[in-house]
C-alpha cells in the first residue's frame, strides 16, 4: 500500500502488489516503456517537455516557444507513433503527428509511451496498429478546485490560465479551463563553425495563442463516460531555418495562424462480470493559414490555407472468457477530408482482435489488426507479445510485430508532382526486455533493459525530381535499426531519487556505412530530484551524440553532439495535502550552461532561459 | 558551361606560364584534398580545374568543390577551407557560376548575394547584395545577373530584374524584365533574357531583348512555349530550354522543351527533345531530360542537336554503358577532349560526377557533394 502511494509521488512505475485476481485484469502483458506521472506533468509545461527524457524518444525540436515539436520513437520516424488523448487518436492524415508543443500537461494524469504495443483488454482497433504509441490520459476531477496559474520568463513569455473543476453531482464532475500564451520568442544564439562565432537574434518568432477546454466525467457503477471539447487559436511568426542572408533583408517574415476545434466522447460500461463495452468518437477541425511574405518586399505574399476535418468512431468489446483467456475485438472508422489548393480525403476502416492467455507467471497475447482505406491501401498488422514474471521483482518480455503507416496527405499531394502508386511504409519490430523492480525498506530500485531490432521497408522519402521545384515522394529503401535502451532508478521514500537512461541506436540503410539522418548513435538522460520540507529540486541532464543531417557522411553534414542541463526549484506548502487551498511557485532554469546547439539543422535552440510559474489554488 | 572570353584565354595563357615557373601544384597547396581516379586522358594541361557548385540539401548551405583535373585531386568545400572565418560559408541556394574580371562569381539565390572569389586563393573578395540572383553572364566590362526580384512562390505578381554590375567598381544598376527571369545570352550587342514565370500559375513565354549600350529593354519576343529556362547561343541563333509545366492539380501540361530563336523573333521547337538542362560546345547543343515525363515515367536521355541542321539524336541513360547515371542534373562538355561530364545529383546524400567520351563510353565517376548542380571548367 505504501509502495503504491510512493509510486504516485515518484517518477517510476508502480510495482504490482495487488491480489492475483485484480492483477490479471489490470496488468498489461506489455507494460508502458515509459510513463510520466502527475508529478512530472505538473512540472512540465507541454507534453513535449514531459517526454523529452523518455527512453527511445528523439524529440525533434525546431526551437523556441512556438517551434514545432514531434517525437521519433526508436528511429522509425514520427509518423509511426500514434498519439492518443483519452484513448482517441489525435493525429491527422496531413501531417501525421500533431505538434506536441501545443499540448498542455496541466490536466493530464499520465502520459505513457508504448514502444511496441499497448495490450489492454479493452482498447480500440487503432490502438493495435502503430509501431509505437503515446497515450495521454486526462485526470478526472475529484473535488472542487479553482486554479489560477501564471507563467512567464524568457522570450518575453507570459501565459495566464484559469481552471475550475469540481463535482456537479454524485457521479458527475466537470472542468473548464481557459488560458493564453503570449511570447515574443526572441533569443540570441551563436552561429559557429570553422573559425567564426557570430551572435544573431532569432526574430519573427512571436506567438499569441488562446486555448479553452472543458470536460465532463460521469462514473456510474461499472462504467466511465467522458466528454471533452477543446479550442485552440494561435498566430505566430515562422522564423524558418538560419542561413546566410544579405544584411539588408530579414531572415523570414512568414506568419502562421492556426485554429483548431475538437470534441470527443468515450464511454465504457461493464455489461456483466466478464463483458465490457467501449465506444469512442471524435470530431475535429483544423484550419491552418500560412502567409509566405517575401523578405525582399513585404507587399508581395502568397497565402496557403488548409482546412482539415476528421471524424472518428470506435466500438470495442472485451470478454474475460475464462480467468486465463481474455478476448478482445474492436472496429474503428476514420474519415479525413482536406480542403486546400488540393482536395484530398481518406476513409479508413480498422478492425482488430486479440486473444490473451494468462497462465501465471506467463502471459501471452496474439493480436491482429486489419486496416483498409478508400484510396486503395490495406494492411494486416499481426503482433505477438510475451511476458514472464517468474518472481515478484523480475520480469521478462518480448514482442514481434508488423505495422505500417500510410502515406500522409503531405506525402501524396504536397510535393509539386503528385506521387503515384505509393505503398505504405512497413515495419517489423522485434524486442526483448528484462526488468528488475524491488523495494528494500525505504529504498526502491528499478532497472530495465530492452534490446530491439526494427526493419523499415518501403520508406517514404521526398526527393527532388530533376529540379528543386519538382519533388516526388518515393518508397525508397530500407532501414535496419538495432537498439539497446537501459534505464536505472533509485529512490529513497518520497524524498529523493535518481534516474539514468542510456540509449544506443544503430540505424542504417543496408549497404551504407553511416547512420540515417538525425539518429545519434548514443544518447542519454539523467534525472536527480530531492524534496526537503516544502521545496523540491529537480535536475535534468540530456546528452545527444553526433548526428548526420542527410545521407552523406561528409563533415559539413554532421551535427555536433550536445549536452544540456536543466534545474527546477519549486515551493509548494500544501504539497502533501492537495485538497487545501494554497500557492505554489517554481523557478525553472533551462540549459543551465548556455549550450549552443541544434536539434534540427539550421534551427538553433535557445541558450540559457528561465521560466517562473505561480499557481494559486482555491 | 560558360563560354570563354578572349580575356580569359589570354589570362589563362599567362597564368599557365606563371604556374609552370613556380610549380604545377601552385595554388592548391595548403588545402586538403583527396586523390581521385580519373585517368589521364582529360586533355589536361597544368592548372585545369573543374568548379563544382553543390546546391546543398534544403535549407542547407551550398558548397563549392574543386576537381583539380591535372593533379587528380578533389577538394571538398574549398570556400570554407580558404575562408574559415567567413560566417556561414558561401550561402544558400547556389544557382550559377561564372568567371569574369578578376574573380569567380557565384549567384547565391536564397542568400540574396553575388559572391566574388579569388580564382587563385579562393578567398572571398567581393560580396554584392542583390535580391534573388539566378544566372550570371558577363562581357568585358560587366556582369549581368538575372534576378527573381521580390517574387515569392504562388504569391502576388512581381516582375524580375536584370542587374548590370561593373567589373571595375562593382556598382550596379538594373532594369525590369518579365517574371522570374532565368538564363541569358549576349549576341551582337543585345542581351537576351529568358523569363520563366515559374512562381505564377500562368508561366511566362517572353524573351526580353536588352540593348547592351543603353541597358534598356528594346523589344520583347514571344515564344510558342512558356516557362523558359536556360539559354545558349550558337552562330546567330539563341537556343532556349523550358521547365516542364504543371497545373494546379499537379498534372503535367507541358514537357521541358528546346526552342531555337532567331534574332527576328521566329522560333522553332525541336520536337522530341526534353531539354531540362542544356549546354553548348563546338556547334552542338547538348540537352538532358526525362523522355517519359508526360506519362510520369522515368527515361533520362541525353540529346545531341546539330545547331545547323537542327537534327537531334537521343541517347538513353538506361543503355548499359550509361546506366550508372540516375538523376542527371547538369551537363558540361570538356572543350579539350569533347568529353561529356554529367552531374548525377542527389538531394538526400552525396551526388556523383560521371565522365563519358564523345562516343558515350564511360571513363570515370567520382563522388561529390549534395545537389551537385553547376559546373565550370577553368584553367589558370
Amino acid at each position: 500500500m505504501l509502495a503504491a502511494i510512493a509510486a504516485i509521488f515518484l517518477n517510476i512505475q508502480a510495482p504490482d502488489t495487488l491480489s492475483a485476481v485484480t492483477v490479471s485484469a489490470a496488468r498489461h502483458i506489455s507494460p508502458a516503456t515509459e510513463k510520466a506521472t502527475k508529478e512530472v506533468l505538473e512540472r512540465a509545461v507541454t507534453v513535449g517537455d514531459a517526454i523529452r527524457d523518455f527512453s527511445g524518444v528523439q524529440l525533434r525540436d525546431y526551437g523556441g516557444v512556438g517551434g514545432l515539436k514531434t517525437i521519433n520513437v526508436r528511429s522509425l520516424g514520427s509518423a509511426h507513433t500514434a498519439i492518443f488523448l483519452d484513448g482517441v487518436p489525435i493525429d491527422n492524415a496531413q501531417n501525421m503527428q500533431p505538434d506536441l508543443g501545443r499540448l498542455d500537461t496541466e490536466d493530464l494524469e499520465t502520459v505513457e509511451l508504448y514502444a511496441g504495443q499497448k495490450s489492454e483488454l479493452l482498447q480500440s482497433a487503432r490502438e493495435y496498429g502503430s509501431a509505437s504509441s503515446l497515450h495521454m490520459r486526462s485526470s478526472m476531477p475529484t473535488h472542487r478546485k479553482t486554479v489560477l496559474r501564471l507563467r512567464g520568463g524568457s522570450f518575453g513569455a507570459f501565459s495566464p490560465s484559469i481552471s475550475h473543476e469540481g463535482r456537479l453531482a454524485r457521479q458527475l464532475s466537470g472542468r473548464l479551463r481557459i488560458g493564453a500564451d503570449n511570447a515574443n520568442g526572441q533569443y540570441r544564439f551563436h552561429v559557429k563553425d570553422f573559425d567564426y562565432d557570430t551572435v544573431m537574434v532569432r526574430s519573427n518568432c512571436d506567438i499569441k495563442a488562446f486555448k479553452a477546454s472543458g470536460g465532463l466525467w460521469y462514473a456510474p457503477t461499472g462504467g466511465r463516460y467522458e466528454l471533452s471539447a477543446r479550442f485552440y487559436d494561435s498566430e505566430r511568426g515562422i522564423p524558418g531555418p538560419v542561413y546566410k542572408q544579405a544584411s539588408i533583408y530579414p531572415m523570414s517574415s512568414d506568419r502562421q495562424a492556426d485554429r483548431n476545434f475538437s470534441i470527443q466522447a468515450s464511454g465504457e460500461q461493464a455489461l456483466s462480470n466478464t463483458f465490457r463495452l467501449l465506444v469512442r468518437g471524435r470530431y475535429s477541425r483544423d484550419i491552418l493559414e500560412y502567409l509566405d511574405i517575401s523578405e525582399l518586399d513585404p507587399a508581395v505574399s502568397a497565402q496557403w490555407n488548409y482546412d482539415l476535418q476528421s471524424t472518428y468512431i470506435s466500438t470495442s468489446v472485451g470478454w474475460q472468457a475464462r480467468p486465463w483467456l481474455h478476448i478482445g475485438a474492436a472496429v474503428d472508422g476514420q474519415h479525413e477530408a482536406l480542403q486546400s489548393k488540393v482536395e484530398a480525403s481518406r476513409s479508413t476502416f480498422f478492425t482488430a482482435g486479440s486473444a490473451a492467455l494468462l497462465l501465471d507467471p506467463w502471459r501471452a497475447s496474439a493480436t491482429l489488426q486489419y486496416q483498409i482505406s478508400d484510396d486503395g491501401y490495406s494492411f494486416l498488422s499481426p503482433a505477438f507479445l510475451l511476458d514472464w514474471h517468474p518472481r515478484e521483482d523480475w520480469e521478462f518480455g518480448g514482442l514481434v510485430k508488423r505495422s505500417c503507416r500510410l502515406p500522409s496527405f503531405n506525402d501524396l499531394y504536397y510535393t509539386s508532382v503528385p506521387s503515384m502508386g505509393l505503398k505504405p511504409e512497413q515495419v517489423w519490430q522485434f524486442a526483448a526486455r528484462w526488468c528488475w523492480d524491488r523495494a528494500y525498506g525505504p529504498w526502491h530500485f528499478r532497472a530495465r533493459e530492452e534490446l530491439y531490432h526494427n526493419r523499415v521497408r518501403d520508406k517514404l522519402i521526398a526527393v527532388p525530381n530533376g529540379s528543386l521545384f519538382r519533388w516526388m515522394t518515393y518508397n525508397l529503401g530500407e532501414v535496419w535499426i538495432w537498439g539497446d535502451e537501459i534505464s536505472a532508478q533509485a529512490s529513497y521514500q518520497n524524498l529523493a531519487g535518481i534516474t539514468g537512461r542510456y540509449s544506443f541506436q544503430w540505424a542504417r540503410e543496408p549497404g551504407n556505412d553511416y547512420q540515417i539522418p538525425y539518429i545519434p548513435l548514443h544518447s542519454a538522460s539523467f534525472n536527480l530530484w530531492g524534496i526537503w520540507n516544502d521545496f523540491r529540486l529537480d535536475i535534468r541532464g540530456f546528452l545527444t551524440g553526433a548526428r548526420l543531417t542527410t545521407g552523406s557522411s561528409r563533415p559539413e553534414y554532421r551535427l555536433a553532439p550536445w549536452t544540456t542541463w536543466d534545474a527546477a526549484l519549486s515551493w509548494s506548502p500544501s504539497r502533501h495535502t492537495r485538497q487545501q487551498p494554497g500557492i505554489s511557485l517554481s523557478l525553472d532554469i533551462r540549459n543551465l550552461f548556455n549550450q549552443q546547439y541544434q536539434v534540427v539543422r539550421q534551427y538553433p535552440m535557445p541558450g540559457i532561459n528561465i521560466l517562473v510559474s505561480v499557481a494559486i489554488t482555491l | 558551361m560558360r563560354r570563354y572570353s578572349i580575356l580569359l584565354l589570354i589570362m589563362a595563357a599567362f597564368a599557365i606560364t606563371d604556374c609552370a615557373i613556380v610549380d604545377h601544384g601552385c595554388n592548391m597547396d595548403g588545402f586538403t584534398g583527396s586523390d581521385v581516379k580519373i585517368g589521364d586522358d582529360n586533355g589536361a594541361t597544368a592548372g585545369l580545374k573543374l568548379l563544382i557548385l553543390n546546391e546543398g540539401a534544403w535549407p542547407g548551405n551550398s558548397t563549392l568543390d574543386i576537381l583539380d583535373i591535372y593533379h587528380k585531386k578533389y577538394f571538398s568545400d574549398i570556400f570554407a577551407q580558404a575562408n574559415p572565418d567567413v560566417a556561414q560559408g558561401i550561402g544558400n541556394g547556389g544557382n550559377d557560376i561564372e568567371i569574369a574580371g578578376k574573380h569567380i562569381w557565384l549567384a547565391m539565390s536564397a542568400s540574396n548575394q553575388i559572391v566574388g572569389i579569388n580564382p587563385y586563393t579562393y578567398k572571398l573578395e567581393v560580396d554584392i547584395e542583390i535580391e534573388s540572383p539566378r544566372c550570371i553572364i558577363s562581357d568585358d566590362d560587366y556582369l549581368y545577373v538575372s534576378s527573381y526580384g521580390s517574387a515569392t512562390y504562388g504569391g502576388t505578381l512581381a516582375a524580375g530584374r536584370v542587374y548590370r554590375i561593373s567589373l571595375d567598381d562593382y556598382s550596379f544598376t538594373s532594369v525590369s524584365v518579365g517574371y522570374q527571369p532565368e538564363g541569358m545570352v549576349l549576341l551582337d550587342g543585345k542581351l537576351y533574357v529568358a523569363n520563366s514565370g515559374g512562381y505564377n500559375e500562368k508561366k511566362d513565354n517572353r524573351i526580353d531583348v536588352i540593348d547592351v549600350k543603353s541597358f534598356s529593354v528594346d523589344e520583347v519576343l514571344e515564344l510558342p512555349v512558356a516557362n523558359l529556362n536556360m539559354m545558349r547561343k550558337v552562330h546567330n541563333e539563341v537556343w532556349v530550354s523550358t521547365y516542364a509545366t504543371y497545373d494546379a492539380s499537379y498534372n503535367i501540361t507541358a514537357p521541358s522543351q528546346l526552342v531555337v530563336v532567331s534574332k527576328d523573333g521566329t522560333s522553332k521547337v525541336i520536337e522530341g527533345v526534353h531539354a531540362d538542362k542544356i549546354t553548348e560546345s563546338d556547334g552542338w547543343i547538348y540537352a538532358i531530360g526525362n523522355n517519359a515525363e508526360m506519362t510520369f515515367g522515368t527515361d533520362y536521355c541525353l540529346y545531341k542537336i546539330n545547331s545547323t541542321t537542327k537534327q537531334a539524336t537521343t541517347i538513353h541513360f538506361s543503355e548499359p554503358n550509361l546506366n550508372m547515371v540516375s538523376n542527371p542534373y547538369c551537363i558540361l562538355i570538356n572543350p579539350f577532349n569533347s568529353d561529356i561530364i554529367i552531374a548525377d545529383a542527389s538531394f538526400t546524400g552525396d551526388s556523383k560526377l560521371h565522365c563519358f567520351t564523345s562516343g558515350f563510353n564511360h571513363r570515370w565517376s567520382i563522388t561529390t557533394g549534395i545537389g551537385t548542380g553547376h559546373l565550370l571548367l577553368y584553367q589558370l
